[in-house]
């Protein structure tokens, strides 16, 4: 069964904030694992059942996240049934709307967010990030809400991790076309591997 | 006594009468109001109906109508002078109706001798004493009666108490009545009621051991018991996904002659078993949670654009919740900006709390001029809605949310442009602005140096800047005509090794520029026009010009003038710049296909990571390949134009007609364009298409890898 990166497209927002995220996380896993992956991403609306045959789905944005019902419904049915959701702020603000809107749409759907201990097995299922999850250059300059967060939130669903929720701003650390990595000394993509190991084997 | 005085006398009597019978209605009206009302509380309490506001209806309708009637019979108005005197005569007979008759007289006179003789005998009689207790004991009776009437009211005066009062002692009867009807030596006595949750408002209700019933999550199930607490035990059992859960005992505690236990309705179904010497009794709790507000919001009926920043627009809906409604409301966010710069306000319309039932509806306006909107703002607008519940509540309840989008007016008519992943830079060519501060730096030294070392150098910036102009020129033809060798300019000294056949063909700015015409379908005109010029056109008009200017600095740098080139590469850096900053737009839903080359990643490919396999074309079948050859022969006649090369192209268009009616129709187009000296570019260019299109790609093997043709 082949790897496909999944990002969730939905009603509200703008949830194609970060275009080239898709590629480069794709490639940090053809880099570095022999893992079976698609060469491109797919664009999965929130509300399709299509959501089912992906194992790992991403969501991001910069704007409100209002769900739609059937969208909440998807979700609750594609958490349940083991799928693991990766949002992540772009706004990397933990007063914007995005953080606000979406956090509760979370919540009021699949549970409240809780911190995910930076002992959890997806900062091992690959790469070793022993202080959690890795910073972004985001954070460090500053931007967004002037915090480094040393955190992720997560909701369980049935004793399983379903949503990881990210306020890091990945989606700008991320987003730019994999032929760059070169100009880079440590990957910073890496993390993105772990998450997809993690969703494929736990 | 005077006559008159006896006949003062009587008229006392009369109005004590007459108050009596004003008593006696009161008992009678008020007896008829604690009947119907103890009547109506009895039914209640066994069936359950009716209410209690129709029983005082009910209640205070008979007794008016109860009054009516006794204050028709009784009336205390009747109750006259002789009447008076009859009643006196009755209690004291000795007066042997001496009172009756005085009060008979019409006229009243203590100097007639009669009613003076009358009036003197009922002196002598003393029947005052006699008269007055019979008043007393008439009194005494009559306010008995009413205190009688208004305690038996007073004990139903209460309807909720003594209804649950006496609802008790029924259940009570009930309960006995059943322990009664199946007594069995040993069993202990229980029973079990329903207390909801305050916030529901519902009422306690009492269930039988053997029922399933379902009750609101945080309810209570009571159960008392009467005997020891160690005569029976109580357990509950939870049921969940993998099954019922283990029974546990519930705690009791000792009360009047039992115990009581107390279970709260949880999330999951659970059952009630109470054992005791005889056996077990079970009773089965299925939980309904309250559920949340469940909000439609009805107008806007769709995510839309409004051009008036001042408009009106108009918010409707409606919510239900299940318990009832604490509070609700409209609320919005308004997000302006883009790119990675955004600011939000948000706020609240139309919101309502308190007690507001379970079902209401909401109408509100959004005035856009008030929420001072701008072009490219958009607007999150959705009904929320909170219900009552205290205990796991309150529980949110949104309805779909509505986006309402001022559109810029540069968006009003625009096409997409797809975004894509910057393309592979050959690193090796300066940039513009490099070049034009290395002509500068020539300019000023050239006051310095000799002119061999000037043009020397100046050729050198100025192969340069043509490679830099290669690269412009591969954007703008990879954009403009799909072909990423649109421009390949050659000249002496451009680095290139070429053959005369290349020097042959040396582009000029004219002939890209026509080739660029071309390849945007004739659209010459309006790359040089301002207004109503296609997007496409717009992007790449700054990097058109780029390549113009280039052209012009190229010329001057490789003519050793690099005096003459700085303006026109300053003009070329201008126009990269306004390429870059141009603004993107991309529309939702057309997001970029970023393909990952997975094979040039894992290095398991050839060396390069575009190398595709050829495959030979397969060859035509006969009549097709004849028809595409007579179809390309006749063609390329046309270049000679001669008259015969539309006779030619006549025939092939006939026996087309049968066996491909689109190169049909193509050749026709192709006549008709020579025939009226039109630009028949097009047409002629379908045929060719069309001739052709049998070639195609296959996995078979074809004619010259040994395949059947």
């Amino acid at each position: 069964m082949r790897f496909t990166f999944a990002t969730v497209q939905y009603e509200s927002g703008d949830w194609d904030s970060a275009p080239l995220l898709a590629a480069n996380v794709i490639d940090a896993v053809a880099r570095y694992t022999t893992i079976d992956v698609a060469p491109s991403g797919a664009i999965v609306p929130l509300s399709s059942e299509a959501l089912l045959r992906y194992p790992l789905a991403f969501l991001t944005g910069h704007l409100p996240v209002r769900f739609t019902a059937a969208e909440r419904a998807m979700l609750r049915k594609y958490c349940d049934r083991g799928g693991l959701l990766f949002v992540d702020d772009h706004n990397h603000d933990i007063d914007g709307v995005f953080h606000k809107t979406c956090t509760e749409e979370l919540a009021q759907t699949l549970g409240a967010l809780k911190p995910i201990p930076n002992t959890h097995p997806v900062y091992r299922s690959f790469f070793t990030f022993r202080d959690g999850p890795p910073t972004t250059s985001h954070e460090l300059n500053g931007w967004g809400d002037n915090l480094v967060h040393d955190h992720l939130q997560g909701i369980e669903r049935n004793g399983r991790l379903a949503v990881i929720y990210s306020s890091k701003d990945y989606s700008s650390e991320w987003s730019f076309h994999p032929e760059n990595k070169r100009f880079l000394s440590v990957d910073n993509t890496r993390f993105g591997v772990n998450l997809v190991v993690y969703a494929l084997t736990r | 006594m005077t006559p008159v005085q006896v006949l003062a006398r009587i008229d006392h009597l009369r109005e004590a009468l007459r108050t009596l019978a004003v008593l006696g209605i009161a008992i009678w009206t008020l007896g008829a109001l604690a009947l119907v009302v103890t009547l109506g509380t009895l039914a209640r309490v066994i069936a359950g109906q009716p209410g209690v506001a129709l029983i005082w209806v009910v209640a205070l309708l008979v007794a008016i109508a109860v009054a009516a009637w006794r204050w028709r019979l009784d009336t205390p108005k009747r109750v006259g002078r002789l009447d008076a005197a009859l009643w006196a005569e009755s209690q004291a007979p000795e007066l042997r109706y001496a009172l009756v008759t005085l009060a008979e007289q019409p006229d009243l006179n203590d100097s007639d001798p009669v009613q003076r003789r009358l009036a003197a005998f009922a002196t002598a009689t003393n029947w005052e004493p006699s008269i007055a207790d019979g008043l007393q004991r008439k009194r005494t009776q009559v306010l008995t009666r009413l205190g009688g009437v208004v305690v038996a009211l007073a004990l139903v005066a209460y309807p909720w108490r003594a209804g649950r009062v006496m609802a008790d002692a029924a259940r009570a009867t009930a309960a006995s009545a059943r322990a009664r009807a199946t007594e069995v030596p040993g069993r202990v006595m229980a029973e079990a009621a329903l207390v909801p949750p305050g916030y529901s408002g519902r009422a306690e209700r009492t269930l039988g051991f053997g029922q399933t019933v379902s009750a609101l999550v945080g309810s209570v199930i009571r159960v008392d018991a009467i005997g020891t607490p160690g005569s029976a035990t109580l357990l509950v059992q939870e049921s969940s996904d993998s099954g019922a859960g283990v029974a546990r005992q519930v705690t009791t505690l000792a009360r009047d002659g039992g115990w009581r236990g107390v279970v709260r309705v949880g999330s999951a179904p659970l059952a009630l078993r109470l054992r005791d010497a005889v056996g077990e009794r079970w009773l089965l709790v299925t939980p309904v949670a309250d559920s949340a507000p469940v909000a439609t919001l009805l107008l806007p009926a769709a995510d839309t654009l409004i051009f008036d920043t001042t408009a009106v627009v108009r918010v409707s809906g409606t919510i239900h919740d299940d318990i009832g409604l604490r509070d609700s409301r409209v609320e919005y966010i308004i997000s302006s900006g883009g790119g990675e710069q955004f600011t939000f306000k948000s706020g609240v319309l139309h919101a309502r709390s308190g007690q507001l039932g379970r079902d209401i509806t909401i109408t509100a306006t959004l005035n856009l001029g008030a929420l001072a909107l701008k072009p490219g703002d958009l607007m999150h607008v959705r009904l929320t809605a909170h219900d009552g519940n205290t205990l796991s509540g309150p529980s949110l309840g949104t309805s779909e949310t509505r986006t309402i989008r001022i559109p810029r007016r540069d968006e009003r008519d625009s096409v997409a442009v797809e975004q894509l992943p910057p393309s592979p830079v050959d690193k090796s060519v300066l940039s513009q602005r490099q070049l034009l501060l290395m002509a500068k730096r020539l300019v000023a030294r050239i006051p310095r140096i000799d002119r061999a070392t000037m043009v020397a150098e100046s050729q050198r910036i100025g192969n340069d800047q043509a490679r830099l102009r290669k690269q412009v020129a591969d954007i703008v033809f990879a954009r403009l005509g799909d072909n990423p060798n649109g421009e390949h300019a050659h000249f002496p000294g451009d680095g290139h090794e070429h053959t005369a056949a290349d020097l042959a063909t040396v582009s000029t700015p004219e002939s890209v520029l026509k080739a660029a015409d071309l390849a945007t379908g004739g659209l010459g005109g309006m790359l040089d026009s301002h207004g109503d010029e296609t997007p496409v056109v717009a992007v790449n008009r700054p990097l058109l010009e780029a390549y113009n200017a280039m052209w012009d600095a190229t010329r001057a740098l490789q003519g050793g003038v690099p005096r003459d080139a700085l303006d026109p590469m300053r003009r070329a850096l201008a126009a990269i710049q306004r390429a870059r900053s141009a603004e993107r737009v991309y529309l939702r839903g057309t997001p970029p296909a970023a393909v990952v080359d997975l094979v040039k990643i894992r290095m398991t490919g050839t060396d390069s990571a575009n190398f595709e396999a050829r495959r030979a074309l397969n060859a035509l079948p006969a009549p097709a390949r004849r028809l595409g050859e007579r179809t390309l022969s006749a063609l390329a006649l046309l270049t000679s134009r001669d008259r015969t090369a539309l006779d030619v192209l006549r025939l092939v268009r006939l026996d087309a007609l049968a066996t491909s009616p689109a190169l049909a129709s193509a050749l026709g187009e192709t006549i008709d364009a020579v025939e009226l000296r039109r630009d028949a570019t097009a047409a002629v260019l379908r045929a060719r298409r069309l001739a052709l299109a049998p070639w195609q790609r296959s996995g078979s093997a074809s004619l010259w890898l040994g395949g059947a043709p």
